[in-house]
């Protein structure tokens, strides 16, 4: 449905991106990012840094844009809608943010203008191994050195950040019992990154620090005042998340709803029987809700501020979880729905199915997020401060 | 969500008023989950209709607001999560705008400032024994003779017939080759002479619906409401305004509230229910589908808000609206136990005070067999579905 809730530069955003990738976003282009060693292909980087969507998310006094979070999320939607593989949401929105709450002036100045102009890209590492979507789970230890620290331990599955300049990651701080956000450069002795990458052809990396000297801390400060600083960040990564992912379940319902329309069994179409309506009306009705609550959720992250922090986790959480929930549905039922075809490599609707599947577990899926909520509603202050 | 300050000002008046006017032994039997009698009901209205809050949603030269959509939205969203009860929508949300928008002067005239009034209950005689969902297929038979008609047939499923004075009812006045025509809208007066009706007793305790028996009951012509045959187009007619309120957030909030105060009262191995990931995983689940109704109801408004129609989609808020109250009554009363798995049928009777036990659990079977009721009435989840893969999907 037409949307009161965008305004006519949103509308003329979205329309904008849709028909960038309408018209320059092809299988091919696709396929040539996935292929790719970095996930990214310079060139359709380039052109997102001159079509400003890189400069967005970094506030005006770093050279950026300092777009709101809607204007970021009508960006992540049509770039989910053409299932764009370069890192958008990942490094522009979530790295980047993150950098730019935590890092001091010196260092701002640093990175931020690259990242908005596309010179430049960061990726945050929130995960260690064997903990899920757990950013609080932290056994990387940082030492002191004579200048700055030495940092030990590893980091799973960062996503962006295959062909990132830098990492931002956090570690224990050895003794003090105190967390430090660390930003290391992707040429930094003693850090060897892997490549990864997920099965719908996103690129990520895993991280191993072996001693990495790490010349000074973005910030150190007590366990959970630094936690907070990382969950304003991821929270809105998350949203973005959403906006992208709802971006694919729009696309991939007009993609099944088309088939069923064309598709004929038994002298008539699929789409006329009843039985097949009523699940993709279930379909619709579900991408629409989800539609909604991330915007909403995007509103609440751009007007509240990210300050009120139960609000804040409130809309994202549930965000994250109607979108989990209804990606995981729509791709079962789009492979329901197609039959046989709908399982295979070269049809169309194989790669938006994967790219849901990951979607609704990436960040943490569902359960992660309805327990985050309920942290909310009945405290845990552990969860969710 | 965001809301501007007036509006909050806006609410924050509605709640100071609920709080300081309801009635206490309205509020506690709306807690408590008893069918409120006639009377009580009726003295509720006539406190609303004092203020001016009875009919806020109709036209201002019959006694309404003016208020924004979202302003009657928040308006229904506190008088619920307050423990008012539930207006009868029959009588102020159809029926009253019907005839604003189709009854003659005299008509309006005539019942619009009764209804207004607070005094005048009406029920809405559409279904049939053979006629559920299926309205065209209806039977009950209306004859012209020189100045009256006179209607044989019978209606079933007539909630709060018991306390009707008045009935709007679909009977058919021609027996055309399509069934949706030769249908029309007459008002009939629950006095008349031939009207019988017998109560229902509900799985949930409650009489809410009534079978409704018509034997030769004389209904004046001037009780017709549009033209003749074409009452179809009239009982289809929903005002935008009432579309949305079927999202029914306020009653969902309430809810939720109960849901939660079990969650905190009552314990299992040892930890509040609020603590077992069991509890926690399915109440975040239905508050996260409720934030997401609310914010895809907020959609609507705006467009409400904006002078736009809100067009067939908004289906989609009834469908998971009633659901979502469901969903609460479920949990609370797995969440409940045992303390659900009785009910004793008199602390339905607001004859009886409020147990001092408890009153979310002496009720909550009830409650969750009521529920059910949401999904069937006012077009069931099946014909939301049908409306929105025809009319929105294109299938």
């Amino acid at each position: 449905m037409s949307d009161r809730i965008l305004d006519d530069a949103q509308e003329m955003l979205a329309d904008s991106v849709r028909k960038y990738v309408e018209r320059g976003y092809g299988d091919a282009v696709r396929q040539a990012s996935i292929e790719h060693p970095h996930g990214c292909s310079p060139e359709r980087w380039e052109e997102f840094a001159e079509l400003g969507w890189l400069a967005l998310p970094v506030p005006e006094e770093d050279g950026g844009l300092g777009g709101s979070m809607v204007d970021i999320c009508v960006i992540a939607e049509e770039l989910g809608r053409g299932l764009v593989n370069e890192p958008y949401v990942a490094s522009a929105v979530l790295g980047a943010m993150l950098l730019a709450d935590a890092a001091s002036a010196t260092v701002r100045m640093q990175w931020l203008p690259g990242i908005a102009e596309g010179s430049l890209r960061v990726a945050f590492a929130p995960w260690e191994p064997g903990a899920r979507f757990d950013m609080g789970a932290i056994n990387t230890r940082a030492e002191p050195i004579d200048k700055g620290f030495r940092l030990y331990g590893e980091k799973t599955l960062v996503p962006g950040g295959a062909g990132a300049d830098a990492y931002l990651l956090a570690a224990r701080l050895a003794d003090s019992g105190l967390l430090g956000l660390f930003l290391v450069p992707a040429a930094a002795a003693g850090l060897t990154a892997t490549p990864r990458v997920f099965y719908d052809g996103q690129h990520a990396t895993q991280l191993r620090m072996d001693g990495v000297e790490a010349v000074e801390a973005l910030t150190v400060g007590p366990v959970a005042e630094v936690l907070t600083l990382l969950e304003k960040a991821m929270d809105r990564g998350i949203v973005a998340h959403c906006a992208e992912t709802v971006g694919v379940m729009r696309r991939t319902f007009e993609i099944t709803l088309d088939y069923l329309r064309t598709r004929n069994q038994f002298g008539r179409a699929i789409a006329a029987n009843q039985v097949v309506q009523h699940r993709m009306v279930d379909l619709y009705v579900e991408i629409e809700e989800a539609r909604a609550l991330t915007r909403a959720a995007g509103s609440v992250l751009a007007e509240q501020g990210p300050n009120d922090a139960s609000l804040r986790c409130r809309y994202s959480a549930a965000a994250k979880a109607c979108v989990s929930l209804a990606a995981k549905h729509v791709w079962e039922e789009s492979v329901q729905l197609h039959g046989a075809i709908g399982m295979t490599e070269e049809y169309a609707i194989g790669k938006f199915i994967k790219r849901l599947a990951l979607a609704s577990t990436l960040y943490g899926g569902a359960e992660s997020q309805l327990e985050r909520l309920a942290g909310v509603s009945f405290g845990n202050a552990a969860v969710c401060p | 969500m965001l809301q501007s300050a007036e509006l909050m000002d806006f609410k924050q008046q509605v709640r100071s008023f609920v709080r300081t006017n309801l009635p206490p032994d309205i509020r506690d039997a709306v807690r408590q989950g008893q069918q409120l009698p006639r009377e009580r009901q009726i003295a509720w209205h006539e406190i609303l209709a004092a203020k001016g809050y009875l009919v806020p949603h109709w036209p201002r030269e019959w006694g309404g607001q003016g208020w924004t959509v979202q302003q009657q939205m928040s308006f229904d969203e506190e008088m619920c999560t307050n423990d008012a009860p539930e207006l009868n929508s029959i009588t102020f949300d159809m029926i009253g705008p019907v005839l604003v928008r189709y009854g003659s002067d005299a008509q309006r005239k005539r019942f619009l400032p009764a209804i207004a009034s607070g005094r005048q209950w009406w029920c809405q005689g559409y279904s049939e024994p053979n006629a559920g969902s299926d309205l065209a297929s209806l039977a009950t038979r209306a004859e012209r003779r020189s100045d009256y008609f006179v209607v044989n047939g019978s209606k079933i499923w007539t909630s709060y017939a018991q306390y009707a004075d008045w009935m709007f009812c679909l009977v058919r006045t021609e027996s055309s080759a399509k069934p949706q025509q030769g249908i029309s809208f007459l008002l009939i007066d629950m006095k008349t002479p031939g009207i019988t009706v017998r109560p229902i007793v509900g799985i949930h305790g409650w009489v809410v619906f009534n079978e409704v028996f018509m034997d030769d009951v004389a209904v004046p012509l001037d009780n017709l409401v549009g033209e003749e045959n074409h009452g179809w187009t009239i009982a289809k007619s929903l005002l935008e305004v009432e579309r949305l309120k079927l999202a029914r957030i306020g009653e969902n909030k309430r809810r939720m509230a109960r849901a939660r105060e079990v969650g905190l009262t009552r314990t299992e191995a040892g930890q509040r229910l609020a603590d077992r990931p069991w509890f926690r995983q399915r109440f975040a689940e239905v508050e996260m589908r409720l934030l997401a109704l609310e914010a895809n109801a907020g959609r609507f408004i705006d467009r409400a808000q904006a002078g736009l129609p809100v067009g067939a989609e908004v289906s989609m808020l009834k469908m998971r609206g009633s659901r979502l109250i469901q969903l609460w009554e479920e949990l609370t009363v797995d969440a409940l136990g045992p303390e659900a798995l009785t009910l004793n049928l008199t602390v339905l009777d607001p004859a009886t005070p409020p147990t001092s036990r408890d009153s979310i659990a002496a009720t909550a079977s009830s409650r969750r067999f009521l529920a059910r009721g949401y999904t069937i009435a006012g077009g069931s989840s099946e014909i939301q579905h049908n409306i929105l893969a025809k009319q929105v999907l294109g299938l």
